[in-house]
């Protein structure tokens, strides 16, 4: 939509009048059109109400502290590794006990320890057995807390 | 547009924190600071807790520069961690308190204290409180911190109608809320 919209439309979009795609096309309109955009502000009927709030302000200057916190706490692993290396885990446990398999599970714990080694949890071969059964337990255990944490804020969806 | 001040120095701000420059990454903290406590501020209604989470979004923001995608908006991706620390937030105080309501609202001045102008913008908060989380970020990010919607979109992580329809929504659910207080428009 090159031409501005005209203002029964934009009217019509402030009110939610509009089906979707023509509301999708008008909001990208709106993102790309300083008039348009001052115009449909203007349209919003609280329009003054929102005008009249004040910023709340920050009490204090955060630089120092963040800088200071965020150099104490270690940075937390990336979460594509951790989350690679619990699935490698399972993955293992779980060939292991369905198949039994001592050849799989070989290749599969001799691939769990590589990656253990290389997250630096585990040097020790022997415990591997356990660490992958761990895992996986502590695994199943956050996938339920975070579904019930899920659960305690009803139609608000982590993003 | 408040956020779009200093926008030519931010990708080279960006690529210098990466590489550990102290001052770049004073300089994003510094940026940063103030929309991110409006909005956990607006999001929580309680100075403390609106700190603590301002803190906490800003430290992850400087450890996960790493993962942030250059192709995408920045201001979106810190509302992003800053949404996420308030949802957290939101759970805190459900689980600490499962049978009374997850918001902190402060008592205010009352009716007689207020001007016009202030009483307006005292039902406007109070509405505010009065919305489930999820409409009013929408709304904060769009009215107070003067995102696009698809700046909304990428921050909230959600399609572009989605987005635009929760904000009508939240929209209605405001003004219904307003005007059960009694506010003008
Ligand atoms: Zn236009």
């Amino acid at each position: 939509m090159s031409a501005h919209v005209p203002e029964d439309l934009l009217v019509a979009f402030v009110e939610g009048e509009l089906d979707e795609s023509l509301g999708i096309h008008i909001a990208e309109h709106l993102d790309g059109c300083p008039a348009c955009a001052t115009q449909v502000a203007a349209l919003e009927p609280l329009a003054v109400a929102f005008a009249s709030v004040d910023d709340p302000v920050l009490p204090i200057d955060l630089v120092d502290q963040v800088l200071a916190a965020a150099s104490e706490q270690p940075a937390q692993a990336p979460v594509t590794e951790v989350t690679l290396g619990l699935g490698l885990l399972a993955a293992a446990a779980a060939t292991f006990a369905l198949f039994g398999d001592p050849v799989g599970s070989m290749i599969h714990l001799s691939m769990v320890l590589e990656a253990v080694a290389k997250m630096g949890t585990v040097a020790n071969g022997t415990v591997a057995t356990s660490v992958a059964a761990t895992a996986t337990a502590g695994a199943t255990a956050l996938a339920c807390s975070w579904a019930a944490a899920r659960a305690t804020v009803p139609g608000w969806k982590h993003a | 547009m408040r956020l779009h001040d200093g926008r030519d120095e931010l990708p080279a701000r960006i690529r210098l924190a990466r590489a550990g420059d102290a001052g770049s990454r004073a300089w994003l903290v510094q940026r940063w600071q103030e929309p991110v406590y409006r909005f956990c501020r607006r999001m929580l209604s309680s100075d403390e807790d609106a700190l603590d989470a301002t803190q906490d979004t800003l430290v992850k923001m400087l450890h996960h520069l790493e993962q942030f995608d250059e192709r995408r908006n920045f201001s979106s991706w810190v509302f992003g961690i800053a949404r996420n620390r308030c949802i957290d937030e939101h759970r805190r105080r459900k689980r600490r308190s499962p049978d009374e309501p997850g918001e902190i609202v402060d008592s205010g001045p009352s009716p007689v204290e207020l001007t016009a102008r202030s009483q307006r913008a005292d039902h406007l908060l109070s509405a505010l409180d009065e919305i489930p989380p999820m409409y009013r970020e929408v709304l904060v990010l769009y009215h107070f911190e003067h995102l696009k919607y698809g700046e909304i979109a990428e921050a909230l992580d959600l399609p572009m109608g989605t987005v635009m329809n929760r904000i009508f929504r939240a929209r209605k659910k405001l003004r219904e809320a307003y005007e059960a207080m009694g506010g003008t428009q």
